[in-house]
């Protein structure tokens, strides 16, 4: 991250004088203000951290990933300001101020028992404990506050899931007998929206005989490899809700050009409405209470 | 020469501002479930809120120096106050549920305790 830092009015009043002053410096101190700003620039290649001005409008709060299990983030680096964020997911944020301040403000919570600070060093992470709204507050020498920002969580309530062949709002994955795909998680809240946060995930299927999990992990992707012909399902667990897609392993022979379909939109209520066993849905045996209570349990 | 100071002194006060109440209002819009009124603040749990507050005078003498006025709260685990930047600009913010006092002091003095409830959010 780079970070341009602005000038006092001292500091320009200062200069000015110096020009007027030393005529001689004149040139080289316009030239060196001049490229003060491109040595700076970090160039084409590097992202920038998504922001959110502050409601005091003093500065901006920045997003910032605290892992790689974020749906907001790509190699660490988020893609835009989550507008929700998941319950139980890890995330950091910091504050950069547009006004002059004694010191770099620290981010706070405006309640420690809904959104949890988890900092560890001088990074300010949190997690959400439960859905609610919950104020980031930018503070300096612990009681001189400069901004703060509202936001706010949900639980998750479906997944949406993706494969590596660019399939989206998979519904069934159709593998071969030994075939290896990839499939990626995204948590959704009430809305259909995509929560923000980093959560652990815990994969299975519920018959290894037809397709297992090939590679234990905790991370949003994983491997699924068929390894008979039948239907089982994919079953993933993060946010405290249990959502699936459905796997199909079909004979060898039978060998289809796409194996991997997915038309319907995710969305509990209606998948658990249907009852149907097939296509990505909310576990309903387990959270039934979840699905229908928004998230309060 | 008593007399005199005594007679000052009496003439200082009467002439200053007489405390009469808390003007307060929420600078902007506020979130639902939050209320601010002169007697009582009521916020959600993790709400922050600015307001606008500056003590009423029953004299014609108005409070004029804003150091000389202070918002603090009895019970900082339930409620904190930050005084803003801006003068008689507050930040409240509810950080656990229950009720606590909201001092309004005046020279270090407390004039009053206005209500300062947090409650958990609805549903």
């Amino acid at each position: 991250m780079t970070r341009v830092r602005k000038r006092t009015i001292a500091e320009i009043h200062e200069s000015e004088a110096m020009v007027d002053t030393h005529p001689r410096m004149a040139g080289r101190l316009r030239l060196a203000l001049l490229l003060a700003p491109l040595a700076c620039d970090p160039g084409p290649a590097a992202q920038s951290v998504p922001t959110m001005s502050g409601e005091l409008q003093r500065g901006e709060f920045e997003y910032r990933c605290a892992g790689s299990n974020d749906a907001f983030c790509q190699d660490f680096v988020a893609q835009r300001f989550p507008q929700r964020f998941a319950v139980g997911g890890f995330f950091e944020v910091a504050f950069n101020p547009s006004v002059d301040v004694v010191a770099v403000p620290a981010v706070e919570s405006s309640a420690p028992s809904l959104l949890e600070p988890t900092s560890s060093g001088g990074v300010s992470e949190f997690r959400f404990i439960r859905p609610g709204t919950a104020g980031l507050i930018a503070v300096i020498n612990g009681d001189e506050i400069v901004d703060y920002l509202h936001i706010t969580a949900e639980r998750v309530l479906s997944y949406d899931f993706s494969d590596d062949r660019g399939g989206t709002a998979l519904t069934e994955v159709v593998i071969e007998p030994g075939e290896l795909r990839t499939i990626t998680v995204e948590p959704r809240g009430e809305q259909g929206q995509i929560l923000a946060g980093t959560l652990e995930y815990a994969w299975s299927t519920d018959e290894a005989e037809v397709a297992r999990v090939a590679s234990q992990t905790t991370a949003r992707s994983v491997q699924v490899q068929g390894v008979a012909p039948g239907t089982t399902r994919l079953l993933v667990e993060g946010g405290e809700v249990i959502g699936s897609v459905q796997v199909t392993v079909t004979q060898l022979d039978a060998t289809t050009s796409s194996s991997t379909t997915g038309v319907e939109s995710t969305g509990a209520s209606s998948d658990a409405s249907t009852g149907g066993d097939s296509g990505t849905d909310t576990d309903t045996d387990t959270d039934t209470d979840t699905d229908t209570d928004g998230g309060a349990r | 020469m008593r007399r005199a100071g005594a007679l000052l002194a009496l003439c200082l006060a009467a002439c200053g501002p007489d405390y009469g109440g808390l003007a307060i209002e929420v600078e902007g819009a506020a979130l639902p479930g939050d209320a601010v009124e002169p007697r009582r603040v009521s916020l959600v749990l993790g709400h922050v809120v600015r307001v606008h507050a500056r003590p009423r005078s029953l004299s014609a003498q108005v409070y004029e120096d804003p150091k000389r006025f202070d918002l603090a709260s009895a019970d900082e685990t339930i409620g904190r106050v930050y005084r803003d930047a801006e003068d008689w600009r507050w930040v409240i913010v509810a950080r656990s549920v229950g009720t606590t006092c909201l001092e309004v002091l005046i020279d270090g003095r407390r004039e009053e305790c206005v209500e300062l409830e947090v409650e958990a959010e609805a549903g």
